[in-house]
C-alpha cells in the first residue's frame, strides 16, 4: 500500500470512526425497524453514502418514489460544490475513483489535510481516509441493523448528536488552523432562515437556501 | 418493498451524477479559480448550516440541554490541545448528564 494510502486510512481511524459508526449504527436500526431488508440498508450506505438523502428515502411512503428521489436528491445537493472543491486538491489519474467517496466527513477531512500534502499524494490520501471510514459505514450499517430492537430510545438519540458535535468540532478545528471562517460564520447565521420557511417545505431546502445565501456572501465578502 | 429499490437504485444513479458533475465542472480550472472558492464556501456553509440546524431545531434533545453538550465539547476540544475524542467525549457526557439532570428537576418539580 502506498505510503499515503495507508497514512490516510490510518487518520480516518479514531474520531471520524466513532462519529462515522454511531451514525450508521443508527440508520442500520432505522433500516431494520422501517421494515427493509439488510441488502437494501448496505446498498443505500455505499451507493447513496449521505446521511440526509439515506433518511429521505427511508421516510418515504409506499407509491411516492419519485418525490423520494427529488428529496433525497435535495438532502445531497452539497455534493456537487463539495465535489468541485475538492476536485482542484485530487486531480489527476486517481481522482475518477474519488467520485463515488465526495461526503460530508472524507471531504471535510479532506479539506483540512490534503493542502499540507504533496499533490501527487492528495489523491492517494484521501482513497485510503475515504475508503477506511465507507467501509466502517457497511459494517456498522450491518450491527445496528443486527441491534435494532436491543438498543435503548437514549442510546438511539445520543447516537444521533454524535455527528453533530464531531462536525461542530471539524468546523472549529479547521477555524482554529485559520480556515474559511467567513463561510462557516455565513453558514451559521444564515441557519436560522431555514426555520423561517413556510410550514411542509422539506428541511432540505432551508439548509440548501441557507448553504447558498450564507457561502455566497462569505466568497463576495471574500472577494472584496 | 419494491417501492423502495426502484428509489434507491434510482437515488444512487442521481448521487453518483452529482458527484461526477461537480468533479467535471472544475475539472481543468486551477485551485485559485472564482467558481472553486464559491463552491467551497458554499460547501463549508452547508456544514456549518447544518450543524446550527441540528442544534436549534426541534428535536429528541432539549436545545439547551444540545446547547450545553456542544458548549461542554468545544470547551474540552480546547483545553486538550484542540483533540477531538475528549472534546466529543466530553460534550456527550454532558448531553446526558443535562437532559438527566433536567429530567430530575422536572419529576421531583412542586
Amino acid at each position: 500500500m502506498h505510503p499515503a494510502t495507508r497514512q490516510g486510512a490510518t487518520e480516518a481511524l479514531g474520531a471520524h470512526t466513532i462519529a462515522m459508526a454511531a451514525t450508521f449504527i443508527a440508520f442500520g436500526v432505522a433500516t431494520r425497524e422501517a421494515g427493509f431488508s439488510l441488502g437494501w440498508g448496505l446498498t443505500s450506505s455505499a451507493a447513496i453514502y449521505g446521511m440526509a438523502g439515506q433518511m429521505v428515502l427511508l421516510g418515504a411512503q409506499p407509491g411516492a418514489g419519485t418525490a423520494a428521489v427529488a428529496g433525497a436528491i435535495m438532502a445531497n445537493a452539497r455534493f456537487m460544490p463539495m465535489a468541485a472543491a475538492l476536485a482542484p486538491l485530487v486531480r489527476g489519474p486517481l481522482a475518477p475513483f474519488c467520485v463515488p467517496f465526495v461526503a460530508i466527513t472524507p471531504w471535510a477531512a479532506a479539506m483540512r489535510n490534503l493542502p499540507g500534502l504533496p499533490a501527487p499524494d492528495r489523491a492517494r490520501w484521501f482513497l485510503g481516509f475515504a475508503l477506511t471510514v465507507w467501509t466502517i459505514g457497511l459494517i456498522t450499517t450491518a450491527i445496528g441493523y443486527a441491534l435494532a430492537g436491543s438498543l435503548s430510545s437514549g442510546v438511539l438519540r445520543l447516537l444521533l448528536m454524535v455527528n453533530v458535535f464531531y462536525f461542530a468540532l471539524m468546523i472549529a478545528a479547521g477555524l482554529s488552523r485559520g480556515g474559511p471562517w467567513r463561510a462557516s460564520l455565513g453558514g451559521a447565521l444564515a441557519a436560522p432562515l431555514a426555520l423561517l420557511l413556510p410550514a411542509g417545505t422539506p428541511p432540505a431546502w432551508g439548509l440548501l437556501a441557507a448553504a447558498l445565501i450564507g457561502g455566497t456572501a462569505a466568497f463576495l465578502l471574500r472577494r472584496r | 418493498m419494491d417501492h423502495g429499490w426502484a428509489s434507491l437504485l434510482t437515488a444512487a444513479l442521481a448521487m453518483l451524477l452529482l458527484r461526477a458533475t461537480g468533479l467535471a465542472l472544475a475539472w481543468r480550472l486551477p485551485p485559485s479559480h472564482p467558481a472553486i472558492a464559491w463552491a467551497a464556501a458554499v460547501s463549508e456553509a452547508a456544514l456549518a448550516a447544518w450543524v446550527v440546524l441540528a442544534l436549534v431545531s426541534p428535536g429528541s434533545w432539549p436545545v439547551m440541554v444540545r446547547l450545553i453538550g456542544v458548549g461542554a465539547g468545544l470547551a474540552a476540544f480546547l483545553l486538550s490541545g484542540r483533540l477531538l475524542l475528549p472534546g466529543m467525549a466530553a460534550g456527550l457526557s454532558a448531553l446526558w448528564a443535562a437532559d438527566t439532570f433536567l429530567r430530575w428537576t422536572e419529576v421531583f418539580a412542586p
